[in-house]
């Protein structure tokens, strides 16, 4: 789509490059982060088409006054842009690497945090355009390293905003970007330095961050509890998330229910169908339905049939374990049944006849098995009482057998 | 001795051959040297158990000739000495020499103490016959190593670089050394990306198993992930993958009986957390059941 000859290309290369100049000798944050944006950005098609028909790049950058010392750095992310233009994100993301580490040079030179914005838009263009550059070189069979090396700068920038300061703001920003990064990459072991970071600062700042950041963040950190089985942790920082989130912005609470309900979920609390509908959240809908009844079958159908996603958003090892909630509902029914039956021997609830519930609903389970899950069940105190080997029955306790869940202490 | 007799820096008197090492040059081959004898070693010299190990090393060896262990090879001294260490590339080495002690490498290696490829294939034969007959794992993990190192400088990354980590993995494997297993079973993780190897899906099986055994549940939530159909189908797979659900929901029945059908070498990875997770079924088991139980109970719940 090249049109003009060379002298309009460099006369539209040095007009861009003046406006950059002009930019940072004003201190414009935003004119500064419009300018450079890539993947998205408004000037990169001008820029690229621009390159198409230039000679000699290079020269029309050293022509334009008071470029240096950025004269390096306008060369490398011009040719960024025109291999991003053209699809070649492995050279794109080169590029670009060596403009942003001349451009953190400079920044850390300024005083005030005035090109944050800047510099933001640097990070965000640096994870995107690596994300493109390691799909091209998997699809040609080689091992992909770009979102690697994003990661190492990413650490870079954050070291330069982390310290104290009024550069500090930023910093979160950055975090965020970094956990993307990680979270895509599966080495999610690399945030806990990133962490300490942010968390170990003598007063903990977090409130004066921008709220947009701050619930990306805590987003990322209650995700990372719910890898590790931290529910309750997990439940503050997901809520946080949620509460301080855009109302408008569904897709945002979208992301954020669907790592809290399976939360919730462990800590006893269950999601209303309406909630599961009006976010799309429906892969939940069998889950719930399986603890209200105590539906084991259904709950191990439900698992099955969502294998895949459940596995890729990293829940299935936590709705796994909600079998043993189901389990305790079950044993309520069987308890409630027998009740209404005969009140005064309810309490003792025999072998047989939890085997016979669970034959109706098809699960196979022979009766050491079924003795080994009873004795989880008082052990967790999901039941109070005692099972008898001998005689093969439960005798529940006759006070609050089955103790609200939320008021169980946490094992793991 | 035949070491002395390579033109190499490595065997100078000061050469960093700990005293230890010097002691275990003179036993080497003063008899047989059997390792302490462990609780769980009585079950591993039973000779079912040995049958079945022998089967299963005579499947990674079986194309290639048998190799009388005792017979010392003539060491030919390199006449190329001109040699450039400059040269990054992969240097081919020309030592004869079957057995070669482990020494960490501070410089470039002298190719002439380096043994090429053919020299290591008999190498690693003579590993596994001595450690099937002599149980010294000392012995049989530096020479692994040595044998390693010689595949690394020379830049070999091919199915005979598997096979190695594969054999120094089962070697650990069956001592209990945890760490060992864990380098080789990562270093294979890497090479599986660009070589297949029929015992692929048996070392991701293991894996499983060893991130139950060093409970790092994330890692293993994202590893989940990459399993394909065909992988879950395979038998040390599907047996691993079941100890896992019964480990998360903490169903120590299942666990006990999974380990009495442990398929392969997957029930000495089971040995490792086997008492941890003993120690937690007891104390449910101690918790919910009364008035009292019978040991032949736990006996048979807890697979003793």
């Amino acid at each position: 789509m090249a049109y003009g000859n060379n002298t309009d290309g460099s006369r539209r290369l040095g007009d861009y490059i003046s406006r950059v100049v002009d930019a940072i000798s004003s201190q414009d944050g935003v004119a500064l982060a419009e300018l450079l944006a890539v993947s998205g950005g408004s000037y990169c098609d001008f820029v690229a088409s621009a390159l198409d028909i230039t000679k000699d790049a290079s020269r029309v950058v050293r022509q334009v006054e008071k470029v240096a010392p950025l004269g390096d750095m306008m060369l490398q992310h011009m040719r960024c842009m025109h291999c991003f233009f053209h699809r070649h994100y492995v050279d794109a993301f080169n590029a670009l690497e060596k403009s942003a580490n001349a451009f953190l040079q400079e920044f850390r030179n300024w005083e005030s945090a005035w090109a944050m914005q800047a510099l933001h838009t640097i990070v965000y263009d640096l994870r995107t355009v690596a994300e493109l550059a390691d799909k091209e070189i998997t699809e040609n069979g080689k091992m992909p390293d770009k979102l690697k090396g994003a990661g190492s700068f990413l650490m870079k920038v954050f070291g330069a905003l982390a310290g104290k300061g009024p550069k500090r703001v930023g910093a979160l920003y950055v975090t965020c970007q970094l956990f993307k990064v990680y979270f895509k990459l599966g080495t999610v072991h690399l945030c806990r330095s990133v962490i300490r970071s942010i968390e170990t600062a003598r007063v903990f700042d977090f409130e004066e961050f921008p709220t947009r950041d701050r619930v990306t963040y805590m987003y990322y950190t209650g995700r990372l509890e719910v890898f590790n089985d931290n529910f309750v942790l997990a439940d503050q920082k997901l809520v946080y998330a949620l509460s301080h989130c855009n109302p408008a912005k569904a897709s945002n609470i979208r992301m954020v229910l669907k790592y809290l309900i399976p939360v919730k979920l462990s800590l006893g609390t269950l999601p209303k169908y309406s909630l599961l509908q009006r976010y799309n959240l429906l892969e939940y809908k069998e889950v719930v339905q399986a603890l209200r009844m105590g539906d084991i079958r259904l709950l191990r159908h439900a698992l099955q049939t969502h294998e895949d996603q459940f596995l890729r958003s990293g829940v299935y090892l936590v709705l796994e374990k909600l079998e043993l909630q189901v389990c305790r509902r079950l044993m309520k029914k069987i308890y409630i049944l027998q009740k209404q039956k005969d009140p005064g021997r309810a309490h003792q609830v025999k072998m047989d006849s939890v085997l016979k519930a669970l034959r109706w609903l098809n699960i196979d389970m022979d009766i050491d098995e079924v003795e080994c899950i009873m004795a989880i069940l008082i052990h967790r105190n999901f039941i109070k009482g005692y099972f008898s080997h001998k005689s093969k029955v439960v005798v529940l306790s006759k006070q609050d057998a089955f103790p609200v869940l939320s008021a169980r202490p946490l094992t793991s | 001795s035949k070491l002395d007799s390579a033109n190499s820096f490595m065997n100078e008197p000061n050469s960093g051959l700990s005293k230890k090492k010097k002691k275990k040059n003179k036993k080497k081959n003063n008899g047989i040297t059997v390792s302490p004898i462990e609780r769980n070693q009585q079950i591993h010299l039973n000779p079912e158990r040995m049958a079945q190990r022998k089967a299963r090393f005579e499947e990674t060896q079986s194309k290639r000739n048998t190799f009388n262990p005792n017979t010392s090879p003539l060491n030919e001294v390199s006449e190329d000495l001109a040699i450039d260490f400059n040269n990054s590339s992969a240097i081919v080495g020309t030592c004869l020499d079957l057995e070669k002690e482990y020494l960490r490498l501070t410089s470039a290696p002298d190719p002439s103490t380096v043994r090429p490829i053919h020299v290591l294939k008999r190498s690693l034969e003579m590993v596994i016959n001595h450690w099937k007959q002599y149980q010294d794992y000392g012995y049989a993990c530096d020479q692994m190593k040595s044998i390693r190192q010689d595949i690394t400088v020379q830049c070999i990354r091919d199915s005979f670089t598997v096979q190695v980590y594969e054999t120094h993995a089962r070697i650990a494997l069956e001592k209990g050394d945890h760490e060992e297993f864990n380098q080789c079973q990562s270093q294979l993780k890497v090479l599986y990306e660009e070589i297949d190897s029929n015992n692929r899906k048996e070392f991701i099986g293991y894996l499983i198993l060893y991130y139950i055994f060093s409970q790092n549940k994330s890692d293993l939530q994202i590893f989940l992930r990459k399993l394909s159909k065909d992988d879950v189908n395979d038998e040390v797979i599907s047996h691993a993958l079941q100890v896992r659900s019964a480990w998360a929901l903490k169903c120590y029945h299942k666990l006990f009986k999974l380990y009495l059908s442990a398929p392969r070498m997957a029930g000495y990875l089971m040995d490792w957390f086997l008492l941890r997770e003993r120690i937690q079924a007891l104390k449910v088991i101690v918790k919910s059941y009364r008035p009292t139980i019978p040991v032949t109970f736990i006996q048979k719940e807890l697979s003793f």
